[in-house]
């Protein structure tokens, strides 16, 4: 198999978790799926397996409602346990989940543990505080991710040393001042917002060493060739999880791009570094509990201001001209922050429109509503 | 010079034709009726006497505005009915669309141009389909709703909000002897409040009098503006033919273009 960026892995159609999972076990290593972009994979790497996002898809559910599972969970947790008890994670050594949302982390545990035990030898809940920048929260998590640390080893038989630690960090580190590196060379037009997600994409379930000579040769390509300078609407996008670059794509059709996000398959996932000079567990512990833009799901006092905030340095920094939410149905906290954020953004009367999507992002009256909003953006509404 | 709008709907095409910043004529035909656009507008222009080659730009819009192959440019339903609303009532700051299939809530600034908008785009319980589909139930012409349900005296509750629910809800009531202009009444609440949470979601300053506009087929229904405006507590201006507002907003545009 050849790795690329142009075939992610989150769709059958690209690429099977079996696939995925079996091209590195036949070089004799394992793979350890996990569901959040909260989740500390640095560790993991450092213990020489290979991390993979298990992001969902857009599939029709065929096994998991037989195990009455919550329909009125999102179609992210919903479509994840239909992956696992189709049998398409059977070649995973293992599964960590976050504690984040009830529906993603709590429940996905229970019923992995109940109904698909046995497929992951290894299965782990990494609970994690819901409030962040505060002592006591980091001291919390230093020590949760000490414990995980001590369970992947004794799975291993195996010692993670720091310095596997520190090098995993440091691999880390430079995946992400690629993808922002990627990013801005979107913003300046030299690569397509198509283009800038696959490479978040496909970071998020390649091997990140072998990820970084990927993208390390995008942006030598990219910086060689001619930047398109267009009028296009310029959109940020806003949300969780996206199955794949279906909006990114229907946002190119109808003329606009995408140059900027806060969603969790991208900026989120990896905007901020981890710091190198200090104990490993202790940056890391800081770093996922603290970056910015943070997960909906955390309950700190300032984090809708955080979260406006971000949006708005990002707005300015690719010169965005309007915001597009797309909020999956019966996630809260994402709708709950909505409201809110929505408020400043008129407020500052900056455009923005918002789309409920669920198996699908419902294309037609999509399209409908982002002609309307170029429209206004392009001063013809 | 003459240009035209032409507004292709879920239910119904409608047409209208301009000339130097007047309506000459206008046209509406059932889209499953051989409602094809280019004949809606050959309909218009010949009350106006014109004749295609008359046209300098048409612009189409509606659901169906990709399949209207002779319009040089298509602009979105929000856009247009923000425009035809506006020429109609200069002082329109907020547009309650109800159409055929879905609903819409547009606000736009002083000078008329849309700000935001939002629009029940999951399902079609608070449209025109809906009253369709109740109109049969009962049995009457979905023309009278309206007139009928002034007549109420004690409005019934309609629970669902599922039109399929609803109408077997309204068949049960039926077969309990309320009378009918008791059921639409409720038929038209029901509509009513689901279109003004649609409209709250966009309101957020004091809604100033004369702003409310409404605009689409279901604006015809006196009972479904009475209901509405019970239910967020102003008065709604309709403008005369309120079908052809997204129709005269294109071919405004469409003028625009000619300018340009
Ligand atoms: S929204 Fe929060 S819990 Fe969900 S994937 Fe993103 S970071 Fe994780
Ligand atoms: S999209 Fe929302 S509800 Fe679904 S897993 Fe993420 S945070 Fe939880």
């Amino acid at each position: 198999m050849e790795l690329s960026i142009k075939k992610p892995f989150f769709t059958p159609k690209d690429l099977s978790w079996h696939e995925r999972a079996k091209w590195w076990k036949d070089k004799g290593k394992r793979v350890l799926g996990y569901l959040c972009s909260d989740f500390p994979e640095e560790i993991v790497y450092a213990g020489g397996i290979l991390p993979i996002r298990i992001l969902g898809s857009n599939e029709a559910i065929s096994e998991a409602y037989k195990y009455s599972i919550n329909p009125y969970s999102c179609y992210v947790t919903r479509s994840i346990l239909d992956i696992a008890l189709k049998g398409e994670l059977s070649d995973f050594d293992g599964l960590a989940i976050t504690t984040t949302c009830d529906a993603c982390g709590l429940d996905i545990y229970w019923r992995m543990e109940d109904q698909v035990k046995g497929s992951f030898p290894f299965l782990y809940l990494l609970p994690r505080p819901s409030i962040s920048k505060t002592e006591s929260s980091h001291k919390f998590f230093r020590v949760e991710l000490f414990r995980f640390k001590e369970s992947l080893e004794e799975f291993l038989q195996e010692e993670i040393p720091k310095s596997s630690l520190a090098h995993a960090i440091k691999v880390y580190n430079q995946n992400r001042s690629l993808l922002r590196e990627i990013y801005d060379l979107r913003g300046e037009g030299f690569i397509s917002g198509v283009d800038a997600a696959s490479a978040v994409f496909s970071s998020m379930g390649n091997p990140k060493d072998e990820s970084n000579l990927l993208l390390s040769r995008m942006i030598e390509e990219a910086k060689v060739r001619e930047p398109k300078s267009s009028a296009a609407p310029r959109i940020h996008l806003s949300g969780s999880v996206l199955f794949n670059l279906e909006l990114f794509e229907l946002i190119e059709d109808l003329g606009g791009t995408v140059v900027s996000d806060d969603l969790c398959v991208g900026s989120r996932y990896f905007w901020d570094p981890v710091s190198t000079d200090r104990d490993p567990l202790e940056a890391l512990a800081t770093r996922y509990l603290d970056k910015e833009p943070a997960c909906p799901c955390m309950n700190t006092e300032s984090k809708v201001e955080d979260r406006l905030n971000f949006i708005l340095m990002m707005l300015e920094r690719y010169k965005a001209d309007a915001v597009v939410f797309c909020l999956h149905k019966y996630c809260d906290t994402h709708q709950l922050d909505y409201q809110i954020l929505a408020e400043e953004l008129e407020e500052r009367e900056i455009p923005f429109l918002v789309h409920i999507i669920e198996q699908n992002i419902g294309t037609a009256q999509l399209r409908t509503k982002l002609e309307a909003l170029f429209e206004i953006i392009n001063g013809r509404g | 010079m003459y240009v035209a709008g032409v507004d292709s709907g879920a239910l119904t095409t409608k047409a209208v034709i301009l000339g130097d910043g007047k309506v000459l004529s206008h046209e509406i035909v059932l889209t499953g009726m051989g409602g094809k656009a280019h004949e809606v507008v050959e309909m218009a222009l010949s009350k106006a006497d014109l004749s295609t080659d008359d046209l300098a730009f048409v612009v189409a819009t509606g659901y169906g505005r990709i399949n209207v192959p002779f319009a040089a440019k298509q602009v979105t339903e929000i856009t247009c009915h923000g425009r035809g609303a506006h020429f109609l009532i200069p002082t329109t700051r907020m547009i309650i669309d109800v159409g055929g299939q879905d609903s819409k809530v547009i606000r736009l600034n002083e000078q008329g141009n849309v700000v935001d908008f939002a629009m029940n785009d999951k399902c079609a319980a608070g449209s025109g389909r809906f009253l369709e589909v109740m109109a049969n139930a009962l049995e009457i012409d979905l023309e009278e709703m309206g007139k009928l349900s002034l007549r109420s005296k004690k409005t019934v509750e309609i629970s669902s909000t599922c039109t399929v629910f609803a109408e077997s809800e309204v068949i049960s009531h039926i077969a309990s002897g309320i009378p009918k202009e008791d059921i639409i009444a409720g038929i038209h609440r029901a509509i009513a409040s689901r279109v003004a949470g649609l409209f709250f979601s966009k309101v957020r300053r004091k809604v100033e009098q004369d702003s409310v506009v409404m605009t689409g087929g279901v604006a015809k229904n006196i009972g479904m503006i009475k209901s509405l405006e019970e239910e967020i507590g102003i008065r709604i201006i309709v403008p005369p033919k309120p079908q052809i507002v997204g129709a005269l907003g294109a071919a405004l545009i469409a003028q625009e273009e000619c300018f340009m």
